[in-house]
């Protein structure tokens, strides 16, 4: 039965805490250990891979200088048959059996060859799969202790004080004060720093002359003079 | 990526603005940290718990429990989270023993810029998840 199946039927079955009925800490060490040995497997048959495969293109070049010794054979026989040389054209077609005796014997053992070669391949393709499944199933494994003990210790942490989470409404509320007071401050003193800002120019303004400038003495003494 | 390394790497980390704080949680006992709690600045009432196997990281944030909702909308919240969850960027609805959680899962290869962006993401998915589930609170 595959992982997540097994917690659907702990679910269902009203299991409350889901990673104590689907992990105990055999079936961890167990899949690890079916991984490692299928990995094994594997790195195995690729060298037997490699060794067939070498054997299987050794045969192959074999098979083809039988074939090219043959051919040039049936050439000197043909040959020695227009010159009229019985004897010869025989004692060439003898050595020319030889080969083919020798070739009919390595055709079947090249076959077997391919054929292990496929197998080989298929076997390794295999168990690459189910590597792969076996990881994917160890993954939900872990995930699912991981979350069982972060809640576990997250528990007795938080039962120790170290920070105390409160209900959901509280939280929120909390957190929804704090952001109003954030923007707060940032309103307050975005006003504070236009404050700030128009009393530095007025002044600015002031000194230069322009606007609403304050009487001065001097002035004052200037009109009175002229009436 | 192991979880001390983490922890070291995204302890005062800013991203997109939000400070993050790190606290490791040490399993009983062997010294070994199983658990990362991450607080991204602001969000300090919704604690991610960070948790990593040889494959994923596995980032958790509690929303609320079972007892926690109205019961009579029981039905209705779980359709809703099951449609909901769709549309959230990054992170998945989901019921952990009776908390629900919001979570997001990433590659143990994800660059640490892509963790803490996942991180601050979350935060924010959790804040406005139960802000739109709220109703269904008791």
């Amino acid at each position: 039965m595959s992982i997540l199946k097994k917690i659907v039927t702990a679910l269902r079955g009203g299991a409350r805490e889901v990673g104590e009925a689907v992990v105990d800490a055999n079936a961890i060490r167990i899949l690890e250990q079916e991984i490692k040995d299928q990995e094994n497997a594997i790195a195995k048959a690729k060298d037997s891979l490699t060794e067939v495969m070498a054997d299987e293109s050794k045969t192959g070049r074999q098979i083809n200088a039988l074939k090219d010794r043959i051919g040039e054979h049936e050439d000197y026989t043909r040959q020695a048959l227009e010159k009229g040389d019985e004897a010869l054209a025989l004692e060439i077609a003898e050595k020319i059996a030889l080969y083919e005796n020798e070739m009919a014997e390595l055709v079947p053992v090249l076959d077997g060859y391919r054929a292990s070669v496929a197998s080989l391949k298929d076997q390794i393709r295999k168990a690459e799969k189910s590597v792969q499944e076996n990881k994917r199933e160890l993954s939900v494994v872990k995930t699912t202790e991981r979350v069982q003990k972060a809640r576990v210790s997250v528990n007795t942490s938080l039962s120790s004080g170290v920070s105390k989470s409160s209900a959901a409404r509280e939280s929120l509320n909390r957190i929804k004060e704090r952001q109003q007071r954030l923007d707060d401050k940032i309103k307050a003193s975005e006003t504070l720093n236009s404050e700030n800002t128009d009393a530095d120019l007025k002044a600015r303004m002031e000194e230069a002359g322009i606007g609403n400038t304050k009487s001065k003495a001097n002035d004052i003494l200037e009109r009175l003079k002229k009436k | 990526m192991q979880l001390k390394d983490l922890a070291i790497q995204l302890s005062g980390y800013i991203q997109d603005g939000f400070k993050l704080d790190v606290l490791p949680i040490q399993e009983n006992g062997n010294g070994e940290i199983s658990v990362l709690q991450i607080i991204v600045e602001g969000f300090d009432e919704l604690p991610i718990f960070v948790t990593a196997t040889d494959e994923q990281i596995l980032c958790v944030t509690n929303l609320f429990t079972q007892d926690e909702i109205k019961p009579e909308l029981t039905q209705e919240l779980h359709h809703t989270m099951l449609r909901l969850s769709i549309n959230i960027p990054l992170s998945s609805l989901g019921l952990i023993d009776d908390q629900y959680v919001l979570f997001g899962a990433m590659s143990t290869k994800t660059l640490l810029e892509n963790v803490a962006h996942e991180l601050v993401t979350q935060s924010e998915n959790a804040f406005e998840s139960l802000e739109a589930l709220e109703e269904f609170l008791k």
